[in-house]
């Protein structure tokens, strides 16, 4: 049995925190993994860093500079991914309930409510620090507060203002400072010159090998499953510093080219998130002839970090990700990469606690419609899968290939 | 040699089929969908095919719509009911730009261009108001036959707000007001006009564009279609048998 598959089992026994938390976990699965993908082997020496205490934890947000995190020697333990996780192994409700039990609101975002599910059912490692960023999402740092609060560690903030200036990312860059001086003292470690290289360096293998991944998505049809291109948001921004991350997409890249391409009958461009938990949507669109030629998260540019000037780096970084900011960058954004990926239409999943994303999304639409780029709204949950209404989808998703 | 196609709309209320010979009417019937869809639709057909004395080898196309035309063994091709009711609408009132189609389980917006295309569409969100399901929920609690209510709807001098959009919670408050005394033409305006509210604030999204037609076994109730006019501002047109319009629709596609 996999590790993944074992965590599995124990979630829904009730005895996963105890099995995270065991050495002997690691040492019996340790052997094993030559066997198991490079993400699993991610996935699993991040538990176990984490779990067994080896390495400070902190708490991150997705988007929070995890370049940062590598530098400090710490483990990026990125809530927001492992609410995606927990929901793809089917164990999302169970924190969900947790949470709403202890008077969290349901029409809170279901990715934190995931998060605090799992600290108050004790499965969360104890981290060191909790890190977020206020972009994209700015309901979030709120339940990061709580979150550090519950572990009594502090909670370091970016605040991002969505104003584009170079006094904003002069403002982000401070706080960066800031944080990394408070975080060298609180772990008593000073980020060298050596660290910011060897970070920095590994996060560049890793985008340059996903634009690897890029080139066969808009080349080959269907080459990169839906699921597929939906799944590296987080190995992109939270675990960007890894030492993995370069190797698990070329690894990746070259099973894919050995696949054989399949019927095109339209080429769609994803917009915001995309559902964690197991259902038909790419199966349906592929049925379909749909090729999914790239989504919006992960097609922001990566600018080059400068070990000499990391903090201004990480700030550039940021700015970035076409989130931030009004909704006429996200809109050129979307067209850049429509137009580059000779896409006929979008898709706009509305994740129902991303107010962020979905109070624009029929302005979006509109927008698109004026430069001839037709839009399907489909509003659902991330990772709550009792808010998924499979026929529901399936006629709306017909109904816009029908129109196309 | 003639050539006979059939259109059927499974719709989660109602089952309809519609048979053209050569473009022109043949028969039409609907009955309730019930729980056992499957058996529905083999009776549906095996009646329009009875009535006109054709055998299934004498159609040539069947084509299946509405939430369950996937469970149309026989169905030469599915389409959803968006583009079928579309498609229908075109042929009985070819000017309508947007039409809006209220069903038993779901409402839609549909714009369509001169050429009977559809531009853009757009439906309601895991939720029942604006549906026929919401309006047969509204009519037991008022002790209405579905016809009366619309009836008593156009009857009101007053209205009444009905604040909740939730269907259960909309009965209960239905539930209230009749046991404070309000009158029950009131409410039933209060029903049709919050549901036309919400209608219209979905097609809203999309753009609403004149002239306006309806269907769907909604629009059979006058008391909405005025609801809907008067929150619209403008007339809302309406095609002979509004219910049977998806089913007209998949007939028309089962031609080309």
């Amino acid at each position: 049995m996999s590790f993944g598959d074992t965590i599995q089992r124990k979630l829904q026994d009730g005895s996963a925190a105890k099995f995270l938390r065991s050495p002997w976990t690691y040492r019996f699965f340790s052997p094993l993994l030559l066997r198991e993908s490079l993400n699993t082997r991610l996935s699993f020496q991040i538990a176990r860093d984490a779990y067994l205490g080896r390495k400070p934890v902190a708490f991150t947000s997705l988007f929070f500079p995890a370049e940062l995190v590598y530098a400090l020697g710490m483990t990026p333990f990125p809530l927001e991914s492992i609410a995606g996780a927990t929901s793809s192994l089917g164990m999302s409700v169970s924190f969900l309930q947790k949470a709403e039990e202890q008077w969290y609101s349901p029409d809170l975002c279901s990715f934190h409510r995931v998060g605090l599910g799992m600290a108050l059912n004790g499965l969360l490692p104890k981290p060191t620090a909790v890190l977020s960023l206020s972009a994209l999402c700015d309901g979030s740092h709120r339940c990061f507060a709580n979150i550090a609060q519950f572990f009594g560690v502090p909670h370091f903030l970016i605040d991002v203002p969505q104003h584009r200036s170079l006094e904003s990312l002069a403002y982000v860059e401070e706080q960066i400072r800031r944080i990394r001086s408070e975080l060298e003292i609180l772990l008593q470690r000073r980020v060298q010159t050596a660290d910011w290289q060897l970070v920095f360096a590994r996060s560049r293998e890793m985008t340059d090998a996903w634009s690897g991944i890029v080139e066969l998505q808009v080349r080959i049809p269907s080459a990169v499953p839906g699921d597929g291109v939906m799944s590296n948001v987080s190995t992109l921004y939270s675990f960007a510093g890894n030492p993995w991350g370069g190797r698990i997409f070329r690894q990746w890249k070259q099973r894919l080219e050995g696949e054989v391409p399949k019927a095109e009958k339209y080429r769609l461009f994803w917009l915001h998130l995309f559902p964690f938990y197991r259902n038909d949507i790419y199966d349906f669109l592929e049925s379909k002839g749909v090729s999914l030629v790239g989504d919006e998260m992960t097609s922001n540019p990566f600018p080059p970090l400068d070990p000499a000037q990391p903090e201004s780096s990480l700030a550039a970084k940021i700015y970035a990700n076409s989130g931030i900011g009004g909704l006429e960058i996200r809109l050129q954004h979307i067209l850049e990469k429509v137009r580059e990926r000779k896409a006929q239409g979008v898709i706009h999943w509305s994740h129902r606690g991303c107010r962020q994303a979905t109070g624009g999304a029929y302005l979006l639409k509109e927008k698109l419609r004026q430069a001839g780029i037709p839009t399907l709204i489909l509003d659902g949950d991330c990772i709550d899968p009792r808010e998924y209404a499979s026929e529901q989808l399936r006629t709306r998703i017909e109904g816009f290939l029908e129109l196309l | 040699m003639t050539h006979i196609v059939c259109g059927l709309d499974i719709g989660s209320l109602a089952a309809k089929g519609v048979l053209l010979r050569d473009g022109q009417f043949l028969a039409a019937k609907m009955l309730l969908t019930g729980a056992d869809a499957p058996k529905s639709i083999s009776i549906l057909y095996a009646d329009l095919l009875r009535e006109v004395g054709l055998k299934e080898t004498d159609i040539a196309t069947v084509v299946a719509t509405g939430y369950g035309r996937v469970s149309v063994p026989f169905a030469d091709k599915t389409i959803t009911e968006i583009t079928c009711h579309a498609r229908g609408i075109t042929h009985f009132l070819p000017q309508t730009h947007t039409l809006i189609d209220l069903g038993g389980q779901d409402s839609k917006a549909i714009r369509i261009d001169p050429g009977g295309k559809v531009v853009d569409f757009v439906m309601n969100d895991k939720c029942a108001a604006g549906t026929g399901r919401f309006l047969e929920v509204m009519a037991h609690g008022l002790n209405f036959s579905l016809d009366e209510l619309g009836e008593a709807a156009r009857r009101a001098k007053n209205i009444v707000q009905i604040s909740a959009t939730c269907t259960v919670f909309a009965e209960s408050e239905v539930i209230g007001m009749i046991a404070r005394g309000t009158p029950r033409d009131e409410i039933a305006r209060g029903v049709m006009t919050g549901i036309a509210q919400r209608v219209v604030a979905m097609a809203a999204r999309m753009g609403i564009e004149g002239p306006v037609a309806m269907s769907g076994g909604v629009a059979k109730n006058l008391g909405m279609v005025e609801a809907l006019e008067r929150e619209l501002g403008i007339k809302v047109t309406l095609p002979p048998e509004p219910q049977m319009i998806g089913a007209w629709g998949a007939a028309l596609m089962a031609q080309t």
